[in-house]
């Protein structure tokens, strides 16, 4: 078999060039830590990465639409807990009232504070969060008790019932808002039944309010109840969103990050044969005939 | 019995031979590096030996040899191997062309990256979770439209970058054609010169090398037969059409009155197409036509998906003055693709639909609307997922709401079970609207029942028909509806087929794409080492060993100087038959 220089010659560049061109493949591969830079690096793993990546993005996006719901939550739960003390302020009132020995003086003392009691609880219902009233349905832009009156009074809700939504997990959605008629109404009937039997100096009628207390103290618990197995749901659900978010990071890591230990090891032997094609193409193109004749 | 003076002239002929012996050494050691260069060796051979036979001899010793002569100046070089090689040029020139066009278009592509298309439509989707989370905040609401618009402008830039690659891949037809053109000519004049010379009986050697390098480079641009005819010229054939007829070139053209240009054959009334066979054109013209049309169509379906699944149930919404029917994308596909420009004018978040009409609390009737409700934007997010039960979208039209023709309604019908009956309710007099349905293209007028039900309420009852209609109510321009047209709220099973989400039918494009490129590019690869391998053994037979040729000069140097010694000594015998005998 005949070898002429020229062959050698052509033999050792493109072994060269290949050898670069491995060297430099591995080298974008460790400084950009990404295993996959253009599909054509792994095209399976490149439909795998880009479904892994959504599916990261969505996972995150679940986890801040949980963590505002339960921020809400958190809101009207202790709007609530403010309710339920001016509740039992009102009820221990209507206790002292009923009791049948009030003075002139003291009935209106007490006829006072439960105006006061009423505009509280009024205040109360037109608590936000951010910018949205806890308290309309889904009429958030505007508070929805108008007047300290139960929403069966024409005008006092302009609120709606709508419940307000928030998508917590892929096709699952929680309510977020309690239903504020019923929630609020017990309460409003119940001082306006206290604050008439006070102004009628009606024994029976304060007697009555007692109940009525007894029944508003039931909604307010109910709401609150509601409100605290739908935290739970939604704290158990931000366990189990953390928990996808950090399996799906590693599937992704493992998809499309480079293994710098064997990135780094193969470029090392990449370079050490590049090195030595080199020297030995440097050595085999430089002896000929002519270096030996005269 | 011969003249003394016959030494002379065998001494004379060698030199001459040895001569022109290291004229051939020094012409291959000069072309070492020539690219297409075969060495040449000459063919030594005894001249004729005297004397002839004839009847009457003179009986002395003979034949007498008569000296050397270089018959003739041959060239090494395999031709099968040339044959094979240039069959491998035409596979590896299309499959360089391929391989190059794919992966331009995989850096247009630019996936996986944070700032792909595949990131930005996620973006998009979350970005319609925060407007549910908070349907009356403007801030959201701009952000979300930023969000469409980035991910409209990237679908557009890719599609208009692919449509330009395609356009620099059509003016490169045009000039891989003019190359065609180029080396036609080149072999046809090399043809002439060639023929001239060898009828006149020498060998054109050099000429042929440089007509075999042009043969070369041709067959990476396109692949031909070549049948060399007697006289020495090459007659070039590509299919069955030909392109060098001895000196005469039958040119190539381009065929731009299609919109794209075509190779044709010029020689012919009217322009026959060229048979296109392998070769860089050949893989030009794939990927302009097949590889880059395929992408953009995949690019353009992802796009109308979207475009239409937003815009169906965007419609469905109400944004925050009540009103419903607005689309959120403009455009069809990749390449025209926007956000409408009603929501990224002035005072457009607050047309943005992330409420629907709901049922109106008893004692009221009909269907309101609130700031605070995110169902629409909900139903937009879950676009982005394979959500299992879809509600059909309700919609209203206020009270007095004044509408033209083709106003589209907007329900999100395309989660229908087929043939499903779709009940609309009218709550209150209204003119008796038509009702068309729209799918893609087809346009099919919806049979219309109108009746009463339970509560007393008109109600307009429509055939769903297929999946994925869209409801137009057209009626004269000016028209008042004075109720809300609504349909029922209509819980519907949804089975994907296909892709179920726009994101995994984008990953599986792209997943094509990568399976293409890397395809081209192994092909590419594996072609270079075949042609490497070929050309090796080519160059067995026809490179110059610097190592040979200085071992023949030392040769024919010696046998040089030996017939310089010998003409020395035949002078020396004449000198003593001349000068020293007898005086």
């Amino acid at each position: 078999m005949r070898i002429t220089l020229g062959m050698i010659a052509d033999n050792s560049l493109r072994n060269i060039q290949t050898n670069q061109t491995r060297v430099d493949q591995l080298q974008n591969e460790i400084t950009s830590g990404s295993r996959i830079n253009k599909p054509s690096d792994d095209p399976i793993g490149t439909a795998q990465a880009l479904g892994l990546q959504e599916s990261l993005d969505q996972s995150k996006q679940y986890g801040r639409n949980i963590d505002q719901a339960s921020s809400w939550l958190n809101a009207t739960d202790s709007a609530l807990g403010s309710v339920t003390d001016a509740l039992h302020r009102a009820r221990e009132l209507a206790v002292q009232a009923a009791n049948g020995s009030l003075s002139p003086s003291d009935r209106s003392a007490i006829q006072s504070e439960i105006s006061q009691l009423q505009l509280h609880v009024l205040d109360l219902s037109h608590s936000k969060y951010g910018a949205s009233f806890l308290f309309s349905g889904t009429r958030s832009d505007q508070p929805g008790f108008t007047q300290a009156a139960p929403s069966t009074t024409p005008g006092a809700y302009a609120g709606n019932q709508g419940q307000v939504q928030r998508e917590v997990a892929p096709g699952v959605t929680v309510a977020v808002s309690v239903d504020p008629t019923t929630t609020f109404d017990p309460l409003f009937s119940a001082l306006n039944q206290l604050q008439a039997g006070l102004t009628a100096n009606d024994t029976a009628t304060m007697q009555a309010s007692l109940g009525s207390f007894d029944t508003a103290l039931d909604a307010v618990s109910t709401a609150r109840a509601q409100i605290g197995a739908r935290t739970n749901r939604l704290d158990s659900l931000k366990q189990r969103q953390d928990s996808v978010s950090v399996n799906l990071t590693g599937l992704l890591s493992q998809v499309k990050d480079v293994d710098m230990a064997s990135a780094i090891t193969n470029f090392t032997m990449a370079q050490t044969v590049y090195q030595a094609s080199l020297k030995a193409s440097a050595q085999s193109m430089q002896i000929s005939l002519l270096d030996f004749l005269h | 019995m011969t003249s003394p003076f016959f030494g002379l002239d065998i001494a004379t002929r060698s030199l001459r031979a040895q001569q022109t012996l290291v004229d051939i050494a020094n012409q291959n050691i000069a072309n070492a590096n020539t690219p297409g260069y075969s060495r040449q060796s000459g063919v030594v051979s005894e001249t004729m030996p005297y004397p002839i036979p004839v009847f009457r001899q003179s009986g002395a010793a003979g034949q007498m040899g008569t000296g050397v002569y270089v018959k003739e100046i041959n060239r090494s070089r395999d031709t099968f191997a040339d044959y094979q090689i240039r069959n491998q040029l035409s596979s590896q020139g299309r499959w360089d062309a391929r391989s190059a066009a794919l992966t331009q278009l995989e850096a247009v592509i630019n996936e996986p990256s944070a700032t792909g298309i595949s990131a930005l439509m996620t973006k998009y989707f979350s970005a319609w979770h925060e407007v549910a989370n908070n349907p009356s905040d403007t801030a959201v609401r701009a952000n979300m439209i930023e969000s469409g618009k980035a991910l409209a402008d990237t679908f557009q830039n890719t599609a208009s970058q692919i449509k330009a690659q395609q356009g620099d891949l059509d003016k490169q037809v045009g000039l891989t054609v003019t190359t065609i053109n180029d080396y036609a000519q080149q072999v046809a004049s090399l043809n002439l010169q060639i023929s001239q010379v060898e009828t006149g009986g020498m060998k054109a050697n050099d000429l042929r090398d440089q007509r075999d390098l042009v043969l070369d480079k041709l067959s990476s641009v396109i692949k031909f037969t070549a049948v060399e005819s007697a006289e020495g010229s090459v007659n070039v054939y590509i299919g069955s059409h030909q392109l060098v007829d001895r000196s005469q070139v039958h040119s190539m053209g381009v065929d731009g009155s299609s919109g794209k240009n075509q190779p044709v054959w010029t020689d012919v009334t009217p322009n026959t197409p060229v048979t296109v066979v392998d070769g860089k054109l050949q893989g030009i013209l794939q990927a302009r036509d097949s590889v880059l049309q395929t992408h953009l169509d995949d690019l353009n379906a992802t796009a109308a998906r979207i475009i239409e699944s937003v815009n169906s149930v965007h419609a469905a919404g109400v944004g925050l003055d009540g009103n419903s029917g607005r689309a959120f994308f403009s455009g069809t596909d990749a390449l025209t693709i926007g956000v409408n420009p009603q929501l990224t004018a002035t005072g457009g978040t607050s047309l943005v639909a992330a409420a629907r009409m709901q049922p109106a609390t008893p004692p009221a009737t009909g269907y309101t609307w609130a700031s605070g409700d995110g169902s629409n934007a909900i139903a937009i997010a879950q676009i982005s997922q394979a959500v299992a039960q879809r509600d059909v979208a309700q919609v209203g039209l206020a009270p007095a709401q004044t509408f033209g023709p083709s106003t589209v309604v907007g329900l999100d019908l395309s989660h229908a079970a087929a043939n499903a009956n779709i009940t609309m309710n009218v709550t209150s007099g209204a003119p008796n609207p038509t009702v068309t349905f729209t799918q893609g293209s087809t346009t099919v007028n919806g049979t219309l029942t109108v009746g009463t039900d339970a509560s007393g309420n008109q109600i307009i009852t429509v055939d769903g028909g297929t999946l994925g209609i869209r409801v137009t109510v057209s009626a004269a321009s000016g028209t008042t509806l004075n109720a809300a047209l609504v349909p029922m709220n209509n819980q519907v099973a949804h089975t994907p087929a296909g892709p179920s989400t726009p994101g995994d039918q984008y990953a599986q494009q792209i997943a094509a794409l990568g399976v293409d490129s890397s395809t081209a590019k192994s092909q590419s690869t594996n072609q270079q080492v075949l042609v490497n391998q070929l050309d090796k053994q080519r160059q067995q037979v026809s490179s110059v060993s610097l190592d040979e040729e200085t071992t023949h000069l030392i040769q024919y140097q010696h046998a040089y100087q030996a017939a310089a010694r010998v003409i020395s000594v035949v002078d020396g015998m004449l000198d003593t038959l001349i000068n020293h005998t007898g005086h």
